[in-house]
């Protein structure tokens, strides 16, 4: 009998518990993009290390999306009594920086809105409205953007033409983009979503496998019975191993990962592992549209 | 091929209890038995010594898988126990007794995790290892 080596397999054992229970609480967890990436943010800042924001080179489609999107961002922070100020300068500032503006970007953005109902509101409940708003709360999110955005005139003009961007009235890029303001992830552009063999669609679950992934099986049975289940969901696996480029550029490290698109090609929310069905229902009821 | 995955979960409980008398009596020869096994194993599962341990003695009592797993994983898994349990028996065997232990250790985490938890560590670091290795411009 050698000490040594029991004392060794007494660690390995407690090391591969301790992993075992940490994997099984959080596999499959579907985890909200936006959310992640302000944790991330905070770590890194709390580090010392500054975030870089790259520039956007996306196509003049994602960019109106993304314009949108901020604007629908601040317009629900607002909703929710949150600190437009903060929000509105940060899209002003980043419309400052130099970003393109989107050339078709409607008018009735409704990045204005703010400014009208943006009623002053007690300190808890907007904390808990910036928590469950991501992307409205959150100035490092708040996407390119919006020139003029706080033009008095056009705060008059929006008073006018309604509050927030009519869905319905405008198909296309935009109206989806606007229907869903917690979604700040990773816009793709166009050719990324091409190389993946990503049509269009109300919401795409985008899974990532690789051969030697036992668990891709379940993710695809379930993601495929959810996508059969619910009209306008679509299901793309995606070889991961051939694919080692997007899989980079999507920051995925392990199969299988199960990433949830919106129809403006948003990441907006992430699993690794097998997440259940109920659970990825639920989560597709944040991204859909209100049936 | 498809593959009981109840055998592999038995395969690694019989896995792990080696490992830990490897490392527990600090035999090279046991460790390179143990090799020998996940090389047969990783050739083809079906015809490994566990696997039929398991078909002799375990599966009658049990009866027909209610479903079954494919075989690229398992051999996969097989092959980077291998790798770890023939450097660990070559540590041994050549007196880098350290090197013997460290490897048996990988080894035995991740045999204790398929067995414990049903979780394939190899599989798991797979995509990211590919990551690492493959050049950028890819």
């Amino acid at each position: 009998m050698d000490a040594l080596g029991i004392a060794v397999i007494v660690a390995v054992l407690v090391v591969a518990t301790t992993i075992g229970l940490w994997h099984r609480r959080t596999d499959g967890m579907i985890r909200d993009e936006a959310a992640d990436k302000k944790r991330r943010a905070a770590i890194l800042a709390a580090a010392g290390v500054e975030t870089v924001e790259f520039p956007d080179r996306k196509s003049s489609n994602a960019v109106a999306s993304a314009a949108a999107k901020a604007a629908s961002g601040a317009a629900a922070a607002a909703v929710h009594g949150n600190d437009t100020v903060r929000a509105a300068n940060a899209a002003a500032r980043s419309a400052a920086a130099g970003v393109p503006a989107a050339p078709d970007l409607p008018a009735d953005s409704g990045i204005a809105v703010p400014v009208d109902s943006g009623v002053p509101a007690p300190a808890g409940p907007v904390d808990e409205a910036a928590s469950a708003e991501p992307a409205g709360a959150d100035p490092q999110l708040a996407e390119p953007g919006v020139p003029g955005v706080r033009e008095p005139g056009d705060v008059a003009a929006e008073r006018k033409s309604g509050v927030v961007p009519d869905s319905r009235e405008e198909p296309g890029v935009v109206e989806a983009a606007a229907r869903d303001a917690s979604a700040a992830g990773e816009s793709l552009d166009q050719g990324l979503l091409d190389r993946l063999g990503i049509g269009p669609a109300q919401a795409t679950l985008l899974q990532f496998s690789s051969a030697f992934c036992a668990p891709c099986r379940a993710v695809r049975r379930i993601s495929g019975e959810v996508a059969e289940l619910l009209p306008g969901v679509q299901h793309v696996e995606v070889d991961a191993e051939s694919h080692l480029a997007e899989v980079r550029e999507l920051n995925i490290w392990r199969t299988p990962t199960l990433l949830i698109l919106d129809a403006g090609g948003q990441v907006v929310k992430r699993a690794t592992g097998v997440p259940s069905k109920p659970q990825l229902i639920a989560a597709l009821g944040d991204v859909l549209p209100d049936a | 091929m498809e593959l009981d995955p109840r055998g592999q979960r038995v395969a690694a409980a019989l896995t792990s209890a080696v490992i830990i008398l490897v490392l527990a009596t600090g035999s090279g020869w046991l460790a390179l038995a143990q090799a020998v096994v996940f090389a047969i194993t990783a050739l083809d599962p079906r015809k490994g010594p566990y696997a039929y341990l398991y078909r002799l003695l375990i599966l009658p009592r049990l009866g027909p898988p209610v479903e079954r797993e494919p075989a690229a994983p398992v051999r996969f898994a097989q092959s980077v126990g291998f790798t770890f349990l023939a450097v660990s028996a070559a540590g041994y065997l050549t007196g880098l007794t350290t090197l013997g232990v460290v490897a048996a250790a990988f080894g035995l985490l991740a045999a204790f995790l398929n067995a414990a938890f049903g979780l394939c560590l190899g599989c798991e670091a797979y995509l990211a290892l590919r990551r690492l290795t493959t050049a950028r411009s890819a």
